[in-house]
């Protein structure tokens, strides 16, 4: 009797442990999922701001013929602030992605998890 | 899913979610940040508060000396980069002393810090990343390195306060002068064996060029004796100039270096003979683009009807050189006949 009691016990122990562990285990996926879509939402950001860098970086250092020099030195220079204000946008994405992307783990380690969730030992 | 592969996913995540930075230290009541960079080399770089999106700006105030060294668990790290946007919008921080091992500053390191006004750098050269001072507007003082060869004034360009600079010894290329609005001088140390400067202006080492004047320079401009060669654009935007002395050695200038003095007055030509500094097709001309015609042009009285047989009297498409490239020049820009004065000493000026 003593062992069919301790037996049940085991049994609602662990049951109960693998709810537990079955809502971190959901929890660390939600997680995952959540950084993953902020990843990609980054990373078309950073596309972004590099093609709107390529198309403004391709106006500076004009020389117009028939502009006066200083009115071309004016143009000159909002255009330098204007496509280094996108670039250090795209220092504040580049960032961003190092922070949250996987290369941060050891490649150890990922190998190592990779194995697990392939079913290997 | 078993017990181990939660571990790792957790331990995954874990690496992945990492704040911008491994540690922080109290120096003079300043809390500064810091990544280790290699653990084998024991180098540390300088960053940032908070994560990269929610990077909470240094509270800075005052002028702040990086330390050369910083000791964390144990390890002595040496300081050897100021990462990108450390110290972005740190609008308290007025000076910044870096030491000696610093070889890098990062993208943006003190964008939008526009009370900065002191800069000392190390001694050792150091690579920069784009728009490290961009929107400084109050830098007034830069300590450059000793040991600099390259050195790009453009980074200072936001600046409406400096106004003077000093080339260190072992400066072998300067890019970027005429990027300095405000700049009134240029000083060079006596060592150094490519540039010299001479009343705040820049010069080859044995004086023979000019390569530049500050923009900012104002009133008399006089130009050392012995310079043979003006380079191009060395003088063009210098509004502010009143009076130019030229001296007698002067062999080369472009007509096109007085255009933008809307404040000339007089121009001295020392030269007893006629300076050519421009070309109708193959003709050499002398003349210089004037805002106004009442600026005086005194030489010579021995050679003032050389000046005037030379000068240029007609619009037309000049050059600086034969062949090169053509400038539409109006009756109104050039200098009248009226306005050439002969002296017999130059001791008045």
């Amino acid at each position: 009797m003593k062992r069919i009691i301790m037996a049940i016990a085991v049994i609602l122990t662990a049951g109960l442990l693998e709810t537990d562990l079955s809502a971190q285990n959901n929890s660390a996926r939600n997680d995952s999922i959540a950084n993953t879509l902020k990843l990609n939402s980054l990373k078309k950001q950073k596309e972004r701001l590099q093609k709107e860098i390529s198309t403004q970086d391709a106006k500076r250092n004009r020389n117009i013929p028939g502009v006066a020099r200083e009115t071309m030195e004016l143009m000159n220079e909002r255009q330098d602030s204007l496509c280094l204000a996108l670039r250090s946008k795209l220092v504040d994405v580049a960032l961003e992605i190092k922070e949250l992307s996987p290369s941060l783990a050891s490649p150890t380690l990922i190998n190592q998890f990779n194995n697990l969730m392939n079913g290997k030992k | 899913m078993n017990a181990k592969k939660i571990l790792f996913s957790l331990t995954l995540l874990g690496a992945m979610s990492a704040s911008a930075y491994d540690f922080s230290v109290t120096i003079d009541g300043q809390r500064l940040y810091f990544d280790v960079t290699s653990k084998s080399k024991k180098t540390a770089s300088l960053t940032f508060d908070g994560t990269a999106s929610n990077r909470k700006t240094y509270k800075l105030k005052g002028t702040i000396e990086i330390p050369a060294k910083i000791r964390h668990n144990n390890v002595l790290y040496t300081v050897s980069e100021i990462g990108p946007k450390t110290f972005a919008e740190a609008k308290d921080l007025k000076g910044i002393v870096i030491p000696s091992g610093v070889e890098r500053i990062g993208d943006f390191a003190f964008e939008g810090c526009d009370s900065l006004k002191t800069i000392v750098f190390p001694g050792n050269p150091v690579t920069f990343g784009q728009g490290v001072f961009f929107k400084c507007y109050g830098i007034s003082s830069v300590t450059l390195g000793s040991d600099w060869k390259n050195l790009d004034l453009t980074m200072f360009r936001w600046s409406k306060e400096l106004s003077s600079i000093s080339i260190p010894a072992k400066v072998e290329k300067i890019q970027g002068l005429k990027k300095l609005k405000t700049l009134k001088e240029i000083l060079v140390d006596g060592n150094n064996s490519h540039f010299s400067s001479y009343d705040g202006v820049l010069y080859s080492k044995d004086g023979k060029t000019l390569y530049g004047c500050p923009r900012a320079h104002e009133g008399d401009l006089r130009i050392k004796e012995g310079t043979e060669k003006i380079e191009s654009g060395a003088l063009i935007d210098c509004q502010d100039v009143t009076f130019i002395d030229f001296p007698s050695t002067l062999q080369s200038v472009s007509f096109r270096e007085t255009s933008e003095m809307k404040c000339l007055k007089t121009i001295l030509m020392r030269s007893a003979e006629p300076v050519v500094t421009g070309y109708l097709g193959n003709e050499g001309r002398f003349f210089f683009v004037l805002c106004d015609q009442k600026t005086e042009i005194v030489v010579p009285n021995s050679s003032k009807n050389k000046y005037i047989e030379k000068l240029a009297t007609d619009a037309g498409q000049y050059s600086p050189k034969p062949g090169g490239v053509q400038y539409e020049i109006l009756i109104e820009q050039l200098p009248t006949k009226k306005r050439i004065k002969g002296v017999k000493n130059f001791d008045k000026y």
